[in-house]
């Protein structure tokens, strides 16, 4: 190989391999980090941007304004709620799923493919799908309903079901992500375990409750912490088909971030809701890796 | 099934598996009847959209067309839309993977001052949410660079990922160095070997990386959501989000879009399914 470089750059080539990427993660990811934590202490909005000068430092007085407010408890309440409903309900259903499809059978990767499906599709085409077929008048769903002989449902236009809905359509859109993940540590689980087992007598619910539930303790942490995480991050749904409706039952963090900084134009406050938003998700994270034994932290 | 029943089918293995296989194709397609429904409606006039499906009666119908896939490319440039979506996960999965694996490269291979403190550095970014730096992000490169509809807008914040350098470098440590240190004895600068011997090597974390890459962002909504002001910069979720609710609003039509919004991810899924799912999953070991 013929050598143009100069050793001057030779010398410093693992900086300058990574200067473009770290350029990027300070200008993208610190930088607008900061400044959200500090946007968040400020009075920072749409009117301030207009008149360079007026803006003021503002100590915590978005926090304690959010605290004190009920759009944002509300908010908080139905992210929890949302989250609450959909982690547990998915990673049992995606424990399920797992087990069924551990196997390289026809049938089981037919079933495989078909639960990833929804996992790769849009949230926003799978929105619109499912508010289709939530539609109270001509929707699918009450005309199956009606076969059944059940009267029909008001699905998302009713408070009481909306939420609902969504963390249906949630958990069908993302079990088969979360199945990969204990498909991936059921195949970790050594088949001699279940040799010995059988030869001991125990039955598939025996085997199951004693090998298989116990050393898939570290995946269902993970497959807890992944799903709380991203039901924390509910957005599309609620922005693209409910608006956060019927009377503010599907209004999550997110889309009040949202709506506090680019309908309102209130920069200031929204950064105090991000931050709040990514002090929920540090949480998670932080509890995960305590409940996870050493060797397997990233 | 009676006793008689679990001895026969123990008996013909074979007979197992088809009637499993059956039982299988009906279940995956109750489990993806939004998806089925989806296509089955984009296929029907409009009229019978609204009207068949409550009753069932045209689960199997007779007459499919494509006007409502006609019926979209006249009401809005939906080719336009398209273009911009593949220009923004274009030039993620190019531009930006290149950055991702030179740092891990260097991360991996090249002892130099701050490395360390760089790596705890990216890993540590991982955390944060991209939710938690939209409106920092949207002030930044839409109002004050002022790149809104404009292809960069969209795709600068997502160019270089802590994730995917952290992955990469993780790949890269666990790929031997015999090949590179014999070309540092022969002289080669390092910048040649990530060049020739790094990114060859990483291949199959690359793939993934791309995989990974092109079906996040193809799907990206919040952001595309902020940097669009205008229909015809618009990137196909957003755009579908618009049609959604432009009149007249006609079913058929709204899930004709839905389904060309689906295609192209769907065809990367038929192509590289089991390189997909092992994607998600090393996404998701990982995090």
């Amino acid at each position: 190989m013929k050598e143009r470089v100069t050793p001057f750059l030779d010398n410093h080539a693992g900086l300058l391999l990574s200067l473009p990427a770290l350029t990027f993660l300070l200008l993208f990811i610190v930088w607008p980090f900061v400044l959200a934590c500090y946007g968040s202490l400020t009075n920072m909005s749409f009117q301030t941007l207009m008149h360079p000068g007026t803006t003021r430092f503002n100590g915590l007085n978005h926090y304690r304004d959010l605290l004190g407010d009920p759009a944002f408890r509300n908010a908080l309440k139905n992210s929890f709620h949302f989250t609450l409903l959909t982690v547990p309900l998915q990673t049992a259903l995606a424990l399920c799923f797992a087990v069924i499809v551990n196997g390289s059978l026809l049938w089981q990767r037919i079933l495989r493919t078909c639960f990833f499906m929804p996992v790769i599709t849009s949230m926003a085409v799978l929105s619109v799908i499912w508010s289709l077929l939530y539609n109270p008048q001509f929707g699918a769903f009450n005309g199956f309903l009606g076969l059944l002989g059940l009267p029909p449902q008001p699905f998302l236009d009713s408070p009481f079901q909306a939420l609902y809905c969504i963390v249906v359509m949630s958990v069908w859109q993302g079990v088969g992500f979360q199945m990969m993940i204990f498909l991936a540590g059921l195949q970790a689980i050594p088949g001699e375990l279940y040799e010995i087992a059988r030869l001991d007598g125990a039955g598939p619910i025996q085997r199951f409750k004693y090998i298989t539930l116990p050393l898939l303790k570290n995946t269902t942490v993970l497959v807890i912490f992944i799903t709380t995480v991203f039901a924390f991050k509910l957005f599309v749904q609620p922005h693209l088909i409910t608006h956060g409706g019927p009377e503010g039952t599907t209004t999550t963090l997110i889309l009040l971030l949202y709506d506090e900084a680019f309908t309102h134009g209130r920069y200031g406050r929204a950064s105090a809701v991000a931050v709040t938003f990514f002090v929920v998700v540090l949480a998670v994270a932080l509890l995960q890796r305590k409940l996870l034994p050493k060797e397997d932290k990233a | 099934l009676q006793r008689g029943g679990a001895v026969f089918l123990k008996n013909r293995p074979a007979f197992k598996n088809t009637a499993l296989t059956i039982i299988s194709v009906v279940a995956g397609a109750i489990f993806l009847f939004p998806l089925i429904w989806m296509v089955h409606a984009s296929l029907l006039p409009d009229a019978l959209v609204i009207r068949e499906i409550n009753t069932l009666k045209q689960l199997f119908p007779l007459s499919l067309s494509f006007q409502n896939y006609a019926d979209v490319f006249r009401r809005v440039s939906f080719l336009k839309t398209l273009a911009v979506s593949f220009g923004f996960v274009l030039v993620i999965i190019t531009v930006g993977l290149f950055f991702n694996a030179a740092c891990a490269f260097a991360l991996a291979r090249i002892r130099f001052r701050g490395s360390g403190l760089i790596l705890t550095a990216v890993t540590a970014l991982i955390i944060i949410p991209f939710e938690a730096l939209a409106i920092p992000l949207f002030l930044m490169v839409g109002v004050k660079w002022q790149l809104m509809n404009t292809l960069p807008g969209l795709f600068l914040p997502f160019l270089v990922k802590a994730f995917n350098i952290f992955f990469l470098r993780q790949y890269f440590l666990s790929l031997p160095t015999s090949l590179e240190e014999a070309a540092r004895v022969e002289g080669a600068s390092w910048f040649r070997i990530f060049l020739s011997i790094g990114l060859p090597l990483a291949r199959p974390a690359l793939v993934t990386c791309v995989l990974l890459d092109f079906v996040t962002h193809w799907s990206e909504y919040l952001w595309p959501l902020l940097m669009t002001n205008i229909p015809s910069f618009e990137t196909v979720q957003i755009g579908l989000g618009h049609f959604y609710t432009l009149p007249p609003i006609q079913w058929g039509d709204i899930m004709a879009y839905s389904v060309m919004a689906t295609i192209p991810v769907a065809i990367v899924f038929l192509f590289f399914q089991r390189q997909i799912t092992q994607s998600f999953l090393q996404s998701g070991l990982k995090m």
